[in-house]
Parts: structure tokens; sequence; C-alpha cells
């Protein structure tokens, strides 16, 4: 679990990577005193999917068959080499990614439900209709169970959407608020809040692990996860309990 | 309880019958807060094809790009105040008061405020400080109630207000939201101000609410106990200056109108107050309703759960061990988490060794080590079987009156056979001998010596001929002498079996006696099928019933009124011009009749 420094990537921001491919983008820096949507500029990685350096997005991700890119006016959309697929609006970001389908939250802020959509298109479904306010969402790898945020009792709550569509609610005093989503390996769900990364068990519904004033990094590969640390271009790897 | 809540929804029910928000004018509104601070950012009014460009209400870039509300500069404590009545139709604290850039908690607006308008507008109040929010769900709020203090809680990068407004969506009651609009009017903003006034370009709005009359009913907001729902009668009977038409606890006084669940009902009357439960179902009528109730089923108010597995006590299979599941293999009433036979019913639990292991199952009942397939005394410990008198029965239990393998000095009923030694009432004497002893042979919950139906499980006792014996064991449950099996109404007595139609059904609990599809209350004839209910002369009673029936013939019929028919003739006939007379009756000329009838339907048959 010891950090071990990797290379800076000075103000870029890796957006989303596979061990095939990279995409990468810069950080549109905010107002001070405001609350602007975390934008990113989009900067490489984009040609195949018809997609122009400069485009503004709130979020992306690499699928199977091409770039899964939240719009600055919270369209998602699939874009492949074939062409491009409008999926829902009026979507937040972050967006989870797997088995074929995306797990996000959407409607007008704060008011956000949970919706899940197939990539091949349909009708999104709502995974939580009597949650008024979610956020940060993450689906299993199987894409059977999601781990969210939620408003419950007007209280942030930390939910479990079981395969057979029950919801649960864990305990924990902490609960995932970033735009990158958090990871879901196995039992073990990382995520970042205000206070920075934690590494939280699922089973034992216990924090793990914690990396006070880290953020989480959106790209991984494997079994780790990677973090940085606020203030610095130091990035580190860390193993993931399975 | 009970009865405030019984009240509560029928209140509730009222209100939720008439509209709540009337064509109300557009709700204009105050300065959202205590204090001068001014306007940071104004809402990007975007009218760009790209989205990208950044564009205030005046045309200028006080704004940043998608911006969708305004930012006033409030510091961190500053009072949030509601900028105009309305209902809280959403409220989230416990972000933390310092969020970052890209925080989605809360759902990006961190600790917030949503408020909807008589309009059906929608302000939110976003990035409050953890623990200030001041209002609960579904209060209704009036212009200038403080709702919490500033900060920088979710999606923010330094401490201030963010308000932002909603449009009305056609569904006033949903949560959801309408689409973004500006509130300021101006060159590139809209044409009236959604102030009450806007005040000077990067200056503060005005502080004064709006003197409306949402309702119509005569008062104005300000003084209205009730601003969103008519009420000119002012009635409040709880006098907690919350009226009845809009109070969700009429009856009892709640000015907070807290309503946890939001539900509908006020915390105070709601049988569930922090379970969303509109109906109250509450089928044991213990005052706490079905949807949080630990015993739905089973009446206990005090919800007393002592080994915490959210199943109560009273109704729980292990009130001391923790089984949520409630899982019983055996189905003997005892869960397996504590039951000492799990797979073999032993309601009773009787473990006479002691050693955990009820006697059920136990192989060897009085752990001796001798099983009890060949044990001499199987209840009694005799390691070494010695028998002296070679009777079979070894000597340590030869003192055995009743002969139930239990030696009289630890037999609880020495002179009456009890083997599992059940002793209900815990007295030292067995069941079987304990004259104090009631027992529930039937497991229905009601003691034999009161239960109308001691062998058979009837917990609700219902003896419908009132003999004293419960009907699910009475062989006439309706007391008219005939049995139950042969008795063609056995649940409605009758002295006698008439069943007209043959069906099985006795003509008196028979709906449609004759069977003719006709319901009784509305045959013509009920007692004679005639499903096509020709009543040609229109007294009310059908032709095949009715003595003096219409008379048809070729021409036609004609009938004859009751009070013009000749006494002394019991089936009067009259032959027409040209045609023929026919009736009820059994005349001559009606037997011809029918006689030629009969013959022409024969010969058209062999053709």
């Amino acid at each position: 679990m010891r950090p071990a420094p990797l290379e800076s990537r000075g103000e870029k921001v890796m957006l989303h990577a596979t061990d095939h491919w990279l995409v990468e983008g810069i950080l549109v820096p905010p107002p001070k005193y405001g609350d602007q949507l975390r934008m990113i500029t989009l900067e490489a990685g984009l040609e195949p999917f018809g997609l122009e350096p400069g485009t503004l997005v709130l979020d992306l991700q690499i699928v199977p068959n091409g770039l899964l890119v939240l719009h600055v006016d919270h369209t998602l959309m699939l874009h492949t080499r074939d062409g491009e697929r409008r999926l829902d609006v009026g979507v937040e970001a972050p967006l989870s990614a797997v088995a074929g389908h995306v797990t996000y939250v959407a409607g007008s802020a704060p008011m956000l439900q949970l919706r899940r959509v197939s990539l091949d298109g349909g009708e999104p479904e709502s995974l939580a209709p009597d949650i008024l306010t979610a956020w940060s969402p993450v689906m299993s790898a199987d894409g059977r169970e999601v781990v969210f945020s939620a408003s419950v009792d007007g209280r942030s709550a930390l939910m479990r959407r079981m395969t057979d569509g029950a919801l649960v609610r864990l305990e924990s005093q902490r609960v995932p608020s970033a735009s990158v989503a958090p990871q879901l390996h196995g039992q073990s769900l990382v995520f970042q809040d205000e206070q920075g990364v934690v590494v939280y068990d699922l089973g034992s519904e216990t924090i793990v692990a914690e990396y006070p004033g880290a953020t989480l990094l959106p790209d991984y590969r494997g079994d780790a996860t990677w973090v940085t640390y606020k203030g610095s271009t130091e990035r580190v790897r860390v193993e993931v309990p399975r | 309880m009970k009865t405030h809540t019984q009240i509560a929804f029928a209140a509730l029910c009222a209100i939720i019958a008439f509209p709540t928000f009337l064509a109300a004018q557009t709700v204009k509104h105050r300065r959202p807060y205590q204090g001068n601070y001014t306007v940071r950012y104004y809402r990007d009014t975007d009218r760009s094809a790209s989205g990208t460009a950044k564009e205030d209400w005046k045309c200028g870039g006080f704004t940043y790009n998608g911006h969708s509300g305004t930012d006033f500069a409030l510091p961190t404590g500053a009072t949030v105040v509601a900028s105009a009545s309305g209902k809280v139709i959403a409220r989230h604290d416990g972000c933390p008061s310092t969020g970052f850039y890209g925080s989605t908690c809360g759902g990006r607006a961190g600790n917030h405020v949503a408020i909807r308008h008589s309009d059906g507008s929608v302000t939110i109040y976003a990035h409050m400080k953890n623990g200030t929010i001041n209002v609960a769900m579904n209060e209704q709020v009036t212009c200038g109630k403080v709702l919490g203090r500033s900060a920088s809680s979710g999606n923010s990068t330094g401490a201030h207000l963010h308000v932002g407004s909603f449009a009305s969506v056609a569904n006033f009651n949903s949560n959801t939201l309408g689409t973004v609009r500006e509130m300021y009017a101006g060159t590139c903003g809209r044409t009236n101000s959604l102030w009450t006034s806007q005040g000077p370009y990067k200056g503060a709005p005005g502080t004064e609410c709006q003197s409306v009359d949402s309702d119509n009913d005569g008062i104005k907001d300000a003084n209205d106990n009730c601003p969103n729902t008519s009420n000119a009668g002012q009635a409040d009977g709880d006098g907690d200056g919350v009226g009845n038409q809009c109070d969700n606890c009429p009856v009892v006084s709640n000015s907070g109108q807290a309503d946890a669940d939001g539900d509908g009902l006020g915390n105070k009357c709601d049988n569930c107050a922090d379970v969303k439960n509109a109906g109250q179902a509450d089928d044991d009528n213990d005052g706490v309703g079905n949807a949080c109730d630990n015993c739905p089923a089973v009446a206990n108010d005090g919800q007393a759960d002592t080994d915490g597995d959210g199943v109560g006590n009273k109704c729980d299979n292990c009130p001391d061990d923790a089984n949520a599941q409630q899982a019983d293999a055996d189905g003997d009433g005892v869960g397996n988490k504590c039951d000492n036979c799990p797979d073999t019913p032993n309601a009773q639990q009787a473990d006479h060794d002691g050693d955990g292991i009820g006697s059920a199952c136990d192989d060897d009942d009085d752990g001796d080590g001798v099983l009890d397939t060949a044990d001499n005394c199987v209840v009694t410990p005799n390691p070494d079987q010695v028998d002296t008198n070679e009777d079979g029965i070894g000597d340590a239990c030869a003192d055995d009156n009743d002969g139930d393998g239990l030696s009289d000095a630890m037999d609880n009923c020495p002179n009456a056979s009890n083997y599992n030694q059940s002793d209900a009432d815990m007295d030292g004497v067995g069941d079987a001998c304990d004259p104090d002893f009631v027992g529930d042979s039937d497991g229905d919950g009601i003691d034999d010596n009161v239960d109308n139906c001691s062998e058979i499980p009837n917990s609700d006792q219902i003896d419908a001929d009132g003999d004293g014996l419960g009907d699910v064991c009475d062989l006439d449950r309706d007391g008219d002498g005939f049995s139950n099996d042969t008795d063609l109404c056995p649940d409605l007595a009758s002295d006698n079996q008439f069943d007209i139609d043959q069906d099985g059904i006795g003509d008196v609990c028979d709906d449609d006696m004759d069977d003719d599809g006709v319901p009784n209350a509305t045959d013509l004839c009920p007692d004679v099928a005639d499903p096509d209910q020709l009543d040609t002369d229109g007294d009310g009673q059908g032709d095949a019933c009715d003595a003096d029936a219409a008379m048809c013939g070729p021409e036609g019929c004609s009938a004859i009124p009751d009070e013009e028919r000749d006494p002394n003739i019991e089936n009067a006939t009259i032959d027409g011009q040209g045609g023929c007379g026919c009736s009820s009756g059994s005349s001559p000329t009606n037997a011809a009749w029918l006689a030629l009838l009969g013959v022409l339907l024969a010969w058209r048959r062999k053709r």
C-alpha cells in the first residue's frame, strides 16, 4: 500500500485509458467563488471517432466500440467509427460503463435520478425511482449491481442496488462525491470525497484504507487503481485489496 | 395516535382531492438572504449555437459558461432566506461545508433547499453550510423564512449562494423540475423581472416580499395560514398557525410541519414517521404502521426487539437470538437459530438431560450413554442399566407408576403418562395432571377452556349459529338440523331443502333459484325459468308465472287487465277476431293449440 511516485503530466488530465487507447484533455480552470461545471477540453485520442480537439466534455469513457462522451449540454453520446448515437439527455458526470451498459444520474441538478441505458440504445431505465437525488454511481464488473451516493431522509447515504433490484443502505460516514467515477473491484469500492480517497469494503462496510487530500484519477489498469495528491504532480499507485 | 392518524389521513385525502395550486399570479422574489451582499455571477443566457459563449441578462459578461443561476457573494455563515412563500420539495444536509471543483455531493448543489411556489415554479438555494438547513421536507415556508447558512458545499470553489429558478411543471405535486429560467429583466434577459425589485446591475435585489394572494382566497400570503390553498375561513383546529386545509397534521399542533418521510403526513401524526406510507395501513391496530412495524400482524406498540434483528419479540421465533430471516425448517414455531431440534418439530423444546439437544431429536434423552432404543430407563440416567428384577425396567426408574419412563421422583405427573413433561405454566406440575393448566391444543392463540373449537385452529372464533361450537368444527354450521355435508345451504338456516333448479344449491341461498340466468332480485318469475322475462301485460309479473298473462294470436297480443278479469273465472281466455286465444291456463282450446304445435314440430324434424 506504500505510494510510489509516477511520471508527471503537468496540467493535462488523462481522461480515460485502456491498455490500447488513451484520451487526454485539459481541465478547464474554474472561476473562484463559483460553481462552474467541471469541464475538460479534449486534446488527443479523438480522431477515429469524429471528435475535434477542443471539444468540451463533462466526462468520457472508452468502451469496446468507441467513446462514451458526456457533452457540456449534458447529452450522453456514443461516438464510434461508424457514427454517433444519442443515449440520454440531462446527464451528469460521472459515467460508469461496463458490460455493455452505462449507469449515471440524470435530471435537473440537484434532482438527479439513477439511470442505466444500453450502449446499443433503447429507453433509459430508472434504477431507484424513489430516490430524488443520487450521485456518483459505479457498476459492478458484471453490471448487475450499482453502488451510489444518495440523499436519504435529507442526509448523504451510501447505497447499494443489489442484483434483484433491492436497495440497501450501507454503513458509512463518507460517500463518493467526485466527478471521477468510483471504482469497484470485487468488494472494494475506491472513491473520492471532500477529504480524499478511501478504499471501502462492501462486505464489512468499513473503510480499509484512506489517502487524505488525494484525488482519484479516472484511469486504471488491471488490478490497481491510481490516485494523485492535491497540489502535487506526483502520482501513486494503490494496490486495491481483493 | 391512531385517532390522530386517521383524522390526519382523512384531511390529507381532502387536500389531495382539491387542486393545491390555483391559477396563481407569477410569483416574484425578494433578496434571498439577509445583508447587502451583491451579485458575483449572473446566469449564463447562453444563446450561442455552440453553447460555449457566456452572456448575462444585460448582455454583459458577468457570468461564466453554462452557469444556470445567480451567484450572490455571501461569505460563509450568512443567513439564507426564502425569497418567496412555498413548500419545501427537497432538502439536503450533510455535505462538507467546503466542497471542490467537480464535487457531486447533494447532486452538485451541496447542502440545499428547493421550494415550489404557488405558480408551480421552483427556487433552489445551493451550497449551504453543513448542519444549518432549517426547514423540513414538505414544510410550508413564508417569504423571508430562514432556510440555513451560506457556505461552499458541493461543486463550489468558494463561499457563495447559488439561487436557481425553474419554470412550472404540469404536475405541481411532482418533485421534478421544469426548465431553468432567467430571473432578471433586460436586453438579453426576460421581459418581466421575477424580482420584486431586481436592483442595479451587479447589485442586490430588494428585500420586499411580494404582496400576493396566491390562492385567491382574499387573504394576502403574509397573513394567510394556507397561502397556497384557498381557505377564506382560516380554520386552524390545532392552533399551530397552519390552516386545516394545508396542515399535514390538522389535529396535532406542528407548526414546523416536519414530514421526514415526505408522505404528506406530518411526523406528529404519522404512524411511520420515517417510512413513506401515505395509506397509513396498520393491520394490527397497534398505532405503528405496517411499513415500519416490526410485528405487522401482532399488536406491539412498544416494538420491543431484544435481539435487534428487526423482528419484534412478540412475533420473533427467536426473540433472544438475532435471526432476521426467521428461518424455521421444521415449522414448529421456534426458529432454527434457537431451536434445540431444528429439523424435528418440538414446540415445547423439552430437553430432559439438559444437553442442549432437544429430547425430540436426542438419541440419548437422559444422557447416560445408553441409546434410547436400548435404554431400560429412557429419561432417567442409569449407565449401569441395573434391572434387579429383570422386568425390563431399570431399577433407576422402576418407581414409575404411570409407566411413562420417568421415575416418580422425577415425574411432574407421576400418575399420568407424560413423557414430554410439558409444563406450560411452569408451576412444577405437568400439564397432563395440572388442574390449573389451560392449554391451547390447536395453537390458535386461544386457550382451550374458552376456545369454541379447541382441536382445530380458528383464531377468529366464528360461530354462525351461536351454538357455542366454532364453525370450523361444527357439523351443522347454520344450526338448522341439516348437517353441513347434506345441507343445500350449509351457512343459511332453513327448514327445507328445496332446490327448484336442482343445481345443488338450496333455493334460500340460491341467487338464481330457477337457474334462468336472471337473479331472483330482478327476476319477473323467480321460481319459474323464463330467461326472456316476457311480461306482455306489463304488470311486473312475467308471463311464465302470470295467471292473467297476455292473450296472443297471429294478429298480436292483448291483455286482460286484472281489474277487468272475472273473478269467477280462474284462467280467462278471449278469442280475438280471426285469431286464437292463449293463456297460461289449460283450457281445452289451449290444449288443442299445443297439440297442433307438437305435431307441426315433429313433422318438421322428420323433414
